[in-house]
């Protein structure tokens, strides 16, 4: 397939956290909210002059410092993180809404505040840390309603003057929505035997999305749709297998690109920093207030383990299934950031259930944060394709017996 | 003829000797080295056991 | 003192690197040795009172669980904690200890008794199970306040915590089972150990439903949601205390779903919440949670009384596992808190010495090595006058003012083991250590460096840095709680002695606990 027009561009824009459009929508004279968990309501981010950055630390080697900081056994996105704050890589941004879900993020921000990362004279920057509940009954709307507008809303309000209203809430959700509608688009191209999109090329797309002003990248992805409804494929497939990538934080496209290297076509990203969950559309209703709903999408669309009601650990297990056949998906690579104590579990357990309950074949593996260039990976995901391509073979010859 | 001994005396004789015998299980730790090998059978038989490996 | 420099002959002496027991006991001088035999003579007349009389249910027991033969060695954990303690010290850990085993005991039997794995066709064992609510290890049981005539038993505190205290090497079958199963060897071994006892179906199954709940860590969450898979045919409750425990706007969404799990007590067991017995209930929280301050108070001053695990162990006991409703421990509080204050009296007036150093314990501690700040003590006359793990929940409960109340008794969640230092912010744990520090007048801390805490070692440089600037000795030991494969006793014991020996330089009391083999010893 003829590359992509805009595919270098927006690699560019992935390898730095304040990248050209950060800097230019800042010259705007826009405010940086930086975040780091699906848990800080992406939405509620993009108020009025405000824009989110989902943090990153692309191109992370040495991770000295924060690994004195933070334990050696931590999680290394969270460490990459603060390596990358303490190196001044975050002094951009305007304010940072953490989330008091797992141990090593939380700690990672905790520092960050700490050393005062956000650098000097910057008076009105604020940190959170919310509390995010366990479930998503309506006892925990209403408590992560407390905390968002405590810890996020009141702030951007009073530091720096940002419209907190109703409507601002709906203009934002219909400003994501977009982005969450073209994005759909693309992806569900992966459903075809032989998609005009690559899985790399879509993590590409969706990534930044996460790392840029909405209204900047905007365009960039409707003409990049537009390509891709006319793109011409090639006549074969130049992939053996489909798969599904289900896991903690994935931030490195380079990841996507080591799997479809090994002959896989990566058709859906369930994993932090993926579209599922993130780029689906919020409908709101006019009944009830907008930031109501937005919380309670967000807690009932979260697919992270820390969720431990039984419901939800089944919600996730069902999600699986239900995008693994939506996406005509030949097996699912379970991965976790090494050292991600929720995902260790969660792949653990799903590795067991998946194939015994749903007959899904899966792999199951842990990844150094940046992954594009692990062998061990590849070797595994190589043999993970392979055993793939001789179960279809052996069915296909079983069917033409 | 001898004196036949008082049935008191027989048994605070015993539960002198039980109480002597205690205290020196105790110093020896008798009763842990007791304890030891019942526990190593116990281990060794749990360590055998095939049903659980089933259930894994 | 227990080092004889002529004989050469000291506490290391009996330990042997091929025995799991002790070569043998110690001779403390005649009124310290009989005190000590005749409590040995009491446990074991305890033990056959209440478990002796069912002979067959704990033969059943020990072949159907592995856990339950830790439990054999229980007079061993009385030994390895009064090793080398004379006079008031001795008796204090015997008071302190033998409730801890009072509760235990008694645990232990409530579980053969009720067991549908030992007992299925038992009608009196369905009929106690009727009325028993299972629990998990890290979801305090307080809010069995208001129910009378209920019973509660933390099937994980009694299957993995507890033995793991017991018998260093106790958990180590569980953790390879669930890392035979895929989990990755950097997590936690706590809630992972007891994971792998549900992998091996190795609990039992002594009630009608489960309460459990999203406590300290994520390993912690994690465990809960295979715990609610492996008791999925049970009803089951997950009690989801808020984190950041500092902020007061929390409590409303606490206390919401703490009722949400009485409701669900009462419709499951057909019981009505009682007010009275809650109120009952809560004076003897207070009054045992009094006791402890006195305790913390008394060591704040020259002359600390009830040091070390003796202080730690029994209130993370009587919090933790009795939930502050045990009489016999609430008895035992009031009389070694007497017997406290009457001692540091006569210190003080005999103008006693204090200790050579003063240190606090702080961040998660080895479950396989309890008896560690007793070896500080013994080798280098380092005695801890503070731990984190005693410092729980202990404001009061309000009494009579129903609202408060349960604002209370989430706090007593909130503010449980590990919960209380290590939710909430780093103000809890990296801040409150100084303000420990302080108030304890220590400038040493035991940093319990536990490899696979990601939590504690969230914080890991600032706690240097920070210690650097107030001059205060952190010593650094690791451990990995509940394996101690990955860091042995005696690498603990190496890592303190390096910073003995090269920081202050200092020689050891009794030499021969520097260096000795303990990897099979209880």
């Amino acid at each position: 397939m003829r590359e992509l027009k805009h595919l270098i561009y927006l690699e560019s824009l992935l390898d730095d956290s304040n990248n050209d459009l950060v800097r230019k929508a800042q010259a705007e004279g826009k405010l940086a909210i930086g975040y780091t968990c699906f848990h800080s309501p992406e939405v509620l981010l993009n108020l009025g002059n405000c824009f989110s950055v989902r943090l990153r630390a692309p191109h992370t080697t040495s991770m000295e410092m924060a690994t004195y900081y933070l334990a050696n056994n931590s999680c290394e996105y969270a460490r990459a993180l603060l390596e990358r704050a303490l190196e001044g890589g975050y002094e951009f941004l305007d304010a940072l809404a953490g989330v008091d879900v797992c141990e090593a993020n939380n700690r990672a921000i905790e520092n960050m505040e700490i050393m005062h990362i956000q650098g000097k004279d910057k008076d009105k920057f604020f940190y959170c840390n919310l509390d995010i509940p366990y479930s998503d009954d309506e006892d925990c709307v209403e408590h992560i309603e407390e905390q968002i507008t405590r810890k996020i809303l009141k702030p951007l309000h009073e530091n720096y003057g940002v419209d907190i209203s109703d409507a601002a809430i709906r203009a934002a959700v219909e400003e994501q929505n977009e982005i969450s509608r073209i994005l759909t688009e693309i992806g569900n191209f992966r459903k075809l035997p032989n998609p005009p999109v690559t899985g790399y090329e879509y993590a590409v797309l969706v990534l930044s999305s996460y790392v840029c002003p909405k209204y900047l990248i905007k365009d960039i992805l409707k003409e990049t749709l537009e390509e891709i409804k006319t793109r011409e494929v090639d006549p074969k497939p130049n992939f053996r297998v489909r798969l599904g990538v289900v896991g903690s934080e994935v931030d490195d496209p380079g990841l996507i690109k080591l799997i479809e290297d090994c002959g896989a076509m990566v058709v859906f990203d369930r994993y932090c920093y993926g579209s599922f969950p993130g780029r689906q559309v919020i409908e709101l209703n006019d009944e009830e207030s907008a930031l109501t709903q937005v919380c309670r999408w967000n807690l009932q669309n979260t697919e992270c383990p820390r969720q431990c009601a039984a419901h939800r650990v089944q919600r996730r297990y069902d999600r699986v299934n239900q995008l693994f056949h939506e996406f005509n998906a030949d097996g699912v690579i379970y991965e976790q950031m090494k050292f991600c104590t929720y995902w260790s579990y969660e792949r653990t357990m799903a590795a067991q259930i998946m194939p015994k309950e749903y007959g899904i074949n899966v792999l199951s593996v842990d990844r150094p944060y940046i992954s594009g260039q692990s062998g061990q990976l590849r070797t595994r995901v190589q043999a993970f394709v392979e055993s793939l391509e001789i179960k279809k073979i052996r069915a296909e010859q079983k069917e033409d017996k | 003829m001898k004196k036949k001994m008082a049935w008191y005396w027989i048994v605070l004789i015993v539960l002198a000797a039980l109480y002597v015998l205690a205290f020196i299980a105790y110093m020896c730790n008798a009763d842990m080295k007791l304890v030891e090998s019942l526990y190593k059978s116990l281990m060794k038989y749990h360590n055998n056991r095939t049903d659980i490996e089933e259930r894994i | 003192m227990a080092y004889n420099p002529k004989t050469g002959k000291g506490l290391g002496s009996f330990y042997k690197a091929d025995r799991y027991s002790f070569t043998s006991r110690e001779w403390r001088g005649f009124k310290d040795t009989f005190y000590d035999f005749h409590r040995w003579l009491y446990l074991y007349g305890f033990m056959a009172a209440k478990l002796g009389c069912h002979p067959i249910l704990m033969v059943k027991g020990m072949l159907r669980y592995r856990w339950m033969v830790s439990y054999l060695t229980a007079a061993n954990v009385m030994d390895k904690h009064t090793m080398g303690l004379r006079g008031k010290e001795l008796r204090y850990a015997q008071n302190q200890f033998f409730s801890v085993l009072h509760n235990s005991v008694i645990g232990v039997r409530d579980i053969i008794l009720r067991d549908k794995n030992l007992r299925p066709n038992s009608r009196r064992a369905q009929k106690l199970r009727e009325k028993t609510v299972m629990f998990d290890e890290m979801t305090p049981h307080h809010v069995m306040f208001g129910f009378p005539t209920l019973k509660f038993i933390d099937i994980a505190m009694f299957t993995i915590g507890l033995p793991s205290e017991v018998d260093q090497n106790h958990t180590t079958y569980y953790i390879d089972a669930i890392e035979k199963y895929g989990l990755a060897p950097d997590v936690c071994p706590e809630p992972a150990s007891e994971c792998g006892c549900a992998i091996v179906d190795d609990y039992p199954r002594v009630g009608k439903c489960y309460v459990t709940g999203s406590m300290p860590c994520d390993g912690s969450v994690e465990q809960t949601a295979l715990m609610t898979r492996h008791f999925s045919d049970l009803p089951i409750f997950q009690i989801t205390v808020p984190q950041r425990i500092n902020e007061p706007e929390i409590q409303r969404y606490a206390v919401k779903n703490m009722k949400k799990c009485i409701a669900f007590i009462e419709e499951n067991y057909g019981v009505k919440w009682d007010w009275d017995a809650f109120w009952e209930n809560a004076k003897m929280y207070n009054e045992s949670s009094e006791c402890m301050v006195q305790k913390w108070e008394v060591n704040a001053t020259d002359h600390p009384q009830v040091c070390g695990a003796a202080l730690a162990l029994q209130r993370e006991y009587e919090f933790m596992a009795a939930a502050c409703m045990d009489k016999y421990m609430l008895k035992t509080d009031r009389r070694v808190t007497k017997m406290m204050l009457r001692e540091y009296e006569r210190d003080v007036k005999n103008n006693a010495p204090s200790p050579k150093y003063r240190c606090l314990v702080w961040a998660c501690p080895a479950h396989y090595y309890t008896n560690f700040t007793y070896w500080t003590q013994h080798c280098w006359g380092v005695t801890c006058v503070n731990d984190m793990e005693c410092m729980l929940s202990y404001l009061p409960i309000s009494i009579g003012d129903k609202e408060q109340a349960m604002v209370d008794l989430c706090r007593l969640y909130e503010r449980m083991m590990m919960r209380s230092h290590t939710n909430g912010g780093y103000v809890n744990i990296l801040d409150e250590l100084w303000k420990m520090c302080e108030r304890f007048n220590c400038n040493i801390v035991i940093m319990y460096d536990h490899v696979s805490c990601k939590n504690v070692g969230g914080l890991h440089g600032l706690f240097e840095d920070q210690a650097r600037e107030r001059g205060i000795h952190l010593i650094w030991i690791p451990h990995d709680v509940m394996d101690p494969r990955t860091v042995s006793r005696r690498e603990m014991r190496e890592a303190f002695n390096k910073y003995m020996t090269t920081v202050f330089r200092e020689e050891p009391l009794d030499p021969t606990l520097l260096d000795y083999e303990d990897n099979l010893s209880w």
